[in-house]
């Protein structure tokens, strides 16, 4: 940025701003282009400013490939910061955490671990690798090579495998793909449809199908894996593998997307009406005591929460 | 980035000496995040590296601080932005999705512009987006907005000297 150079007449900026104006109009003549040139050519100063202006245009400029794409990000996210200004449908919630109990188990070698509703398993493989198994898992570890194989067939698990060396890394397989870390802290989530990838710190190599589809994801940065391709998956507003710390972090995550995270972790039926899906939640949830994070949500939101009878709960408008 | 001057080096060396912790706990406060607290710490100090001279004051944290407050709301815009590229993929299909190394760029570009944008009234903001973006024509922008075609230049024209100023600042 040329922000020191000697200053520029203000009226060869205005002119450069009249031209810059009069060039992107879609309708400028061979006359108007000659005009242009020879205004150009006229004065140092008029190149100087000239210069100036185009380092706003440049910015726009490099982005025209992907101009609508570009346009709708820039309007969504305007709508976001003003419906967060005006605290509309914003709940803040925290609450203390508790300490988490783990239900540990051995790693056997070749393995198949099941978590139901409201359980989680922590376990350390054979080279250091940590694999914990959030509710509603199941994954089989087994041993190929030097490393371990981690088939996930549902949910969610977490790894890290910061600490392992290189020819020992873990390798997680699911139906439509698998990941490979590069000294790393990531969740993958498997559904029926998709197998997702969240990297929380370090690089993970998602290979799909075809394994022409292979990406390194990087920190920060979600990855999803379909039976026709891959792609970056959109955020949910939830911070990815806090469950080992026992939580769910919503940071303006839609109410259907906390609500169906605290279901993962609770018997029975978690049930909200269709118009409270995108309401928008910010806080930390506890996982061991869902009914305490259901009368916060009650507390903070448009919301009233009901139960039917024990294990079937309903979120309604208020 | 221009080698640095060596009293601004000094300078800055002494700073981080005696303010780095403090600064890396006061980031950790507000950014919720170690890794992102150190990395925005890294980054002011950096980012003071490549002044041109550091005025001496009474308050160097109150100056680090401002700093430091600068790049987390730079951050919470990137973060914000990340979040609506992500959306907008998705939303339109995902099989000319960018490179991870793209995506980093275009994220950059679009949270610079986020920035120059701000404080636009929506007009003007739809019709320079329309036109330089999209590559309308400034008569297709006054059909679509409903204005005149004089109306469409002066937006452009206030919108381009805004995003000039933003970005000179």
């Amino acid at each position: 940025m040329a922000k020191h150079e000697d200053a520029i007449p203000d009226a060869a900026l205005d002119q450069a701003f009249q031209w810059a104006v009069t060039l992107h109009s879609g309708t400028i003549s061979a006359a108007d282009r000659q005009a242009f040139d020879n205004w150009l050519n006229a004065a140092p100063a008029h190149q100087q400013a000239w210069h100036q202006v185009q380092a706003v245009e440049d910015e726009f400029s490099s982005l025209r490939d992907r101009g609508e794409a570009a346009r709708e990000t820039l309007d969504k996210s305007v709508i976001r910061r003003k419906r967060k200004r005006a605290g509309l449908g914003t709940a803040m919630v925290l609450l203390v955490l508790s300490g988490w109990l783990w239900l540990a188990a051995p790693a056997h070698w070749h393995a198949d671990y099941r978590t139901g509703a409201g359980e989680q398993l922590m376990l350390t493989l054979p080279a250091g690798t940590r694999l914990w198994l959030n509710s509603g898992t199941r994954a089989d570890v087994a041993q190929a090579g030097q490393g371990s194989v981690i088939t996930l067939h549902t949910g969610e698990i977490l790894l890290d495998s910061s600490a392992v060396d290189a020819n020992r890394k873990p390798v997680v397989q699911t139906k439509y793909g698998h990941f490979r870390p590069v000294g790393t802290r990531f969740t993958v989530t498997a559904r029926d449809d998709h197998a997702e990838l969240a990297v929380i710190k370090g690089r993970v190599e998602a290979v799909g199908q075809p394994p022409e589809n292979t990406r390194v994801v990087r920190r920060g940065q979600r990855w999803r894996l379909t039976a026709d391709g891959a792609g970056p998956a959109p955020g949910i507003g939830l911070q990815p593998g806090v469950w080992v710390d026992g939580v769910i972090e919503a940071d303006n995550a839609p109410l259907g997307t906390v609500l169906n995270a605290l279901a993962q972790h609770r018997r029975g039926w978690l049930h909200h009406a269709p118009e409270l899906e995108d309401l928008k939640v910010t806080g930390v949830f506890r996982i061991d005591d869902t009914d305490s994070a259901l009368r916060a949500l009650e507390a903070s939101l448009p919301v009233r929460v009901s139960s039917v009878m024990p294990f079937w709960v309903e979120v309604k408008p208020r | 980035m221009p080698p640095s001057d060596p009293a601004v080096c000094d300078q800055t060396e002494a700073l981080y000496q005696s303010h780095h912790s403090w600064l890396l706990g006061w980031l950790r406060r507000r950014a919720g995040c170690h890794d992102t607290a150190s990395d925005l710490a890294q980054d002011v100090f950096v980012r003071l590296l490549g002044r041109s001279s550091i005025p001496p004051f009474k308050e160097p944290r109150a100056y680090l601080a401002k700093i430091a407050h600068g790049l987390l709301v730079d951050q919470r815009r990137r973060n914000a932005i990340n979040q609506a590229w992500l959306d907008t993929l998705a939303n339109t299909g995902i099989k000319e999705a960018p490179s991870p190394e793209e995506h980093e760029i275009i994220i950059d570009t679009l949270t610079r512009i986020d920035a120059l944008l701000d404080g636009l009234k929506p007009r003007g903001r739809e019709a320079f987006l329309m036109s330089r973006l999209e590559g309308m024509s400034y008569p297709a922008i006054a059909k679509a907005l409903g204005v005149s075609l004089s109306t469409v230049e002066k937006d452009i024209a206030k919108a381009l000297r805004h995003c000039y100023n933003a970005l000179m600042l």
